[in-house]
């Protein structure tokens, strides 16, 4: 059994130590806002905090997250209040299909959190790993820069 | 009209619709009845009646049918505006239904950038059919006339106070009426919500975690499938010894067919690691891939195929004027969405349904049915939300994995494909060759242009083949490999009803005199391909727009000028002039390094207007190429949701920078090589440039698709860039910094 808080909650998971968190937490905790996209950590679309550490969860083992506190897209919102990452994003309509939101707004989440100066630069540099194929990049980087204003 | 006293909404104009389908399948290409004639859209005799489009629920909601699918390009918030507006809504109350074959009218694919001219204007004139019928009910009831009814958010008042709703009207009715055409629609000067920016109606969903996707579909009982395949375009099992994996945890069955080869287990985790133990297990015979990738750009020309000639006006030989030529190429490129496809599939006796992100479920159910020898009406497809696809990519493959592994094992079977699957299972855009010559005339203007393209098929849609009058084989990939006997059909081009395929854009919409566009349509490609992102307009506007620009420098003219030359309609001049000035053209560069490139098209020569310029740093050692700006115009007739247009050019933009620039599928003789993300990169955040985009509203045209018109002339314009800034003419895509540098030294 490993247990961790998920997004608020004390949780323990019976799913194998060495399984993948993202597997865990989609079909154990039928969470839908970490996504699978590689599942060998390079498009960020299975980002969730970790501590307050963004982490791809497609390549953490469920053992890492033992006695954590595990963050995912649906808790950003859990008082029923969108995050100003999340409300930036909608201000900005920062997507088009959407799918690679999750890990965007998880990483920004962390970014702004952990630098709430970010430069430009660091922004940009921030958000290296987190693909997009549909060309929603220039949106997503006015939506951090907004949502950076609020915070 | 037809008013019926049934109380649920009965599926008969559906089911009409359907039955005249298989007319529409049936008749040759060339002789389809053509829409032109009326001013209602060519489906709406195919789904005459109101229902079969709009139903009201007495609830309080208003559920639209269309047969267009969400892809991430809006289409269902510019479709619910359209029908708002007419029924006089807030967006609230209108609900789009996903298509589904079991209640949706068929409406071929989501595709071509043609969603708002068919599906949005059948659903314009149902609405306001609709509401012409209900306020004459409430008119009737209070005893005035038509025209004193006021309709505010489904409430019907009437000029003496009288009210009623929507929803009490349609109560215990029936509303089948046959679409007349003679109720006009609102004119654009009384629109409320069309023409205003809408904010996508799928995204908090989306940007707060709640199921959205197929992927988040949870059955009961669902049990997880992969399936393994060498990555290569053609395979053989030759051996698997598959016991081990049997015995894994978590396994239910390992599936062969033939040369399909895959497994089902119980939790997802299982099914991926069981996979790879399989993928090990096997041993496969693969032919050799020919021609090679660095051999491809030369050889392409001497594959087998057939020529056919597009447009052949005036006469291209030389008469005597400066000439130019030049030739261009574009690698393979993938689809690469940012998910791996994914379906489900579920048997229930003698009955399938599957979920999809297909880009068509009528077709795909057309072709799984014959492929699986079963009766189509057994068969049951339904879109659900996939990543953006920009074509035909795993989409419909994977639906037939999951229904070949729920036929074996019984069992409802979800199957996700790896990063692998989808980088090297997914058809490809061709790579194509295009040779361009020209002269110029007396006055300074082209007096002839000839194109001619080298290219495989841009369209092998499962289902597509029915349309095309061929009966055998399938388009579903995963059905060639089984031992059930169902062959890949042999695809055709796109036919120029439905805008061309390979020689898309081929033809300039300048005004030269004399011009030819050939095709060389290559029956057997290295890998496999089929409909991406504009087709064929893709490559054929890089390589027109490339040239344009190499002519107004061979003769010193300034790009913008040398193009305005050629422009006589007003509405092209008008997006050529409002994007120079939104970049401040002023010129081409005189900085070493930097530099600006400027393009021009119109996709398929009829839908969207679109100019671009590009600005570009180019490291002169390195040969390093950062965009920190681009600016464009885009005119696209009757704008919906402006805000849609922009968010659907803009990206666009970006995917196209990230073909051009980087993409390249690679491949060796025994498979395709870039099958993760570092083999395969796109364009990153942090390589995004500013995005300046101007739109030109024609609030008297029809509208047409935004989503396809920015990804040939941002291709051109980038090149146009890199020698503007380099002095380097690189023709061949990508425009990689080692090609840059070579061009530069050459
Ligand atoms: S799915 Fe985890 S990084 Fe791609
Ligand atoms: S919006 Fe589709 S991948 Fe980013």
């Amino acid at each position: 059994m490993v247990e961790f808080q998920l997004n608020g909650k004390a949780v323990s998971s019976g799913t194998g130590e060495d399984v993948p968190l993202l597997f865990a937490l989609r079909e154990e905790f039928s969470l839908n806002g970490p996504k699978f996209g590689c599942g060998s950590g390079q498009c960020g679309a299975c980002t969730v905090l970790v501590d307050g550490q963004a982490v791809q969860s497609c390549v953490t083992p469920l053992s890492a997250a033992a006695g954590s506190e595990v963050v995912s897209l649906e808790g950003l919102s859990a008082g029923g209040t969108l995050h100003a990452v999340q409300q930036a994003f909608l201000d900005e309509q920062a997507a088009q299909c959407g799918y690679c939101s999750n890990g965007m707004i998880m990483r920004a989440v962390e970014l702004l959190s952990a630098n709430p100066a970010a430069s430009d630069a660091e922004i940009r540099d921030g958000m290296d790993g987190v693909l997009c194929r549909c060309g929603a990049q220039a949106r997503v980087l006015k939506a951090i820069k907004r949502a950076q204003s609020q915070l | 009209m037809t008013h019926s006293k049934e109380t649920t909404l009965s599926r008969r104009s559906v089911l009409k619709g359907i039955a005249g389908l298989t007319a529409f399948f049936a008749l040759p290409v060339s002789v389809r009845p053509v829409a032109a004639q009326t001013k209602l859209p060519f489906i709406v005799s195919r789904y005459p009646t109101v229902d079969a489009w709009i139903r009201i629920d007495p609830e309080g909601i208003v559920h639209v049918f269309s047969g267009k699918a969400e892809l991430g390009q809006g289409i269902q918030t510019a479709i619910t505006q359209i029908v708002a507006e007419e029924l006089d809504l807030p967006v609230e109350l209108v609900r789009m239904v996903d298509p589904d074959t079991g209640v949706s009218p068929e409406e071929f694919y989501t595709a071509g950038s043609t969603s708002i001219e068919t599906s949005g204007m059948a659903l314009r004139h149902a609405s306001a059919e609709i509401r012409d019928y209900l306020v004459g009910m409430a008119a009737e009831k209070a005893g005035v006339e038509k025209s004193g009814i006021r309709a505010e958010n489904g409430e019907l008042t009437a000029s003496n106070g009288v009210r009623t709703t929507y929803w009490s009207l349609v109560e215990g009715q029936e509303i089948n009426f046959d679409i007349t055409g003679e109720v006009a629609p609102k004119a654009p000067s009384e629109f409320q919500l069309v023409g205003k920016p809408q904010p996508r109606i799928d995204l908090p969903a989306k940007f707060t975690g709640e199921a959205s996707y197929i992927s988040d579909i949870r059955l009961p009982g669902m049990v997880h499938g992969r399936v393994v395949r060498p990555p290569a375009p053609v395979f053989s099992l030759t051996s698997v010894a598959s016991g081990s994996v049997e015995a894994m945890e978590g396994v239910i069955s390992v599936v062969r067919n033939g040369s399909f080869l895959g497994v089902v287990a119980e939790r997802e985790d299982q099914a991926v690691a069981a996979a790879e133990a399989l993928a090990e297990a096997a041993e496969w015979d693969i032919p050799k891939i020919e021609p090679s990738m660095e051999d491809l750009p030369e050889q392409i020309k001497s594959l087998p195929s057939t020529e056919e000639v597009f447009v052949n006006e005036g006469d291209v030989s030389p008469a005597g004027g400066q000439r130019f030529e030049a030739a261009y190429f574009r690698p393979f490129h993938a689809h690469a969405a940012v998910s791996p496809s994914c379906a489900l599939a579920q048997f229930e006796g003698e009955t399938l349904t599957v979920w999809s992100h297909t880009q068509g479920v009528f077709p795909a159910r057309r072709d799984m049915a014959n492929a699986l020898s079963m009766p189509e009406e057994n068969v049951r497809v339904i879109h659900a939300h996939g990543a953006g696809c920009f074509g035909h990519n795993g989409a419909d493959d994977v639906a037939m994995d999951a229904a070949l592994l729920a036929r074996a094992t019984g069992r409802p079977v979800r199957v996700m494909w790896s990063r692998q699957d989808e980088l090297a299972h997914s058809p490809f855009g061709s790579a194509m060759r295009i040779e361009i010559s020209a002269e110029l005339g007396a006055d300074a203007k082209l007096r002839s242009y000839d194109h001619t393209v080298w290219s495989g098929v841009h369209g092998a849609r499962p289902g597509f083949q029915f349309y095309m009058q061929e009966k055998e084989g399938s388009g579903f990939m995963p059905i060639w490999s089984t031992g059930d006997g169902v062959e890949a059909y042999a695809p055709r081009d796109i036919p120029p009803m439905f805008g061309g395929g390979a020689e898309r854009n081929g033809e300039p919409i300048y005004d030269i005199p004399n011009r030819k566009l050939t095709k060389y349509l290559l029956s057997k490609m290295p890998l496999r391909v089929s409909a991406m992102r504009g087709l064929g307009a893709y490559a054929n506007h890089f390589a027109m727009e490339s040239f344009i620009d190499e002519v107004a420098f061979g003769i010193d003219a300034d790009p913008v000028e040398f193009r305005l030359r050629h422009l006589s309609d007003p509405r092209y001049r008008a997006v050529v002039e409002r994007a120079a000035e939104a970049a401040n053209w002023t010129g081409r560069s005189t900085r070493k390094g930097y530099g600006r490139g400027f393009s021009f098209g119109r996709y398929k020569n009829r839908s969207g207007i679109f100019a671009i310029v590009v600005d570009v740093n180019v490291d002169l050692d390195s040969g390093e190429v950062a965009i920190p700006k681009v600016a464009a115009a885009v005119d696209v007739g009757q704008v919906i949701n402006p805000d849609g247009v922009i968010n659907q050019i803009e990206g666009g933009i970006i995917q196209s920078l990230s073909w051009t620039m980087m993409e390249e599928v690679a491949y060796d003789g025994a498979g395709i090589t870039s099958t993760d993300w570092s083999s395969y990169p796109i364009l990153s955040v942090a390589q995004a440039p500013e995005v300046d985009i101007r739109l030109i509203d024609r609030p008297d045209m029809p509208p047409v698709g935004a989503g396809e018109a920015s990804q040939g002339p941002t291709a051109s314009a980038l090149a146009n860039a890199i020698f503007d800034a380099t002095g380097a003419r690189v023709r061949d895509m990508p425009l990689r910094p080692e090609k840059i540098l070579a061009a530069m030294q050459a």
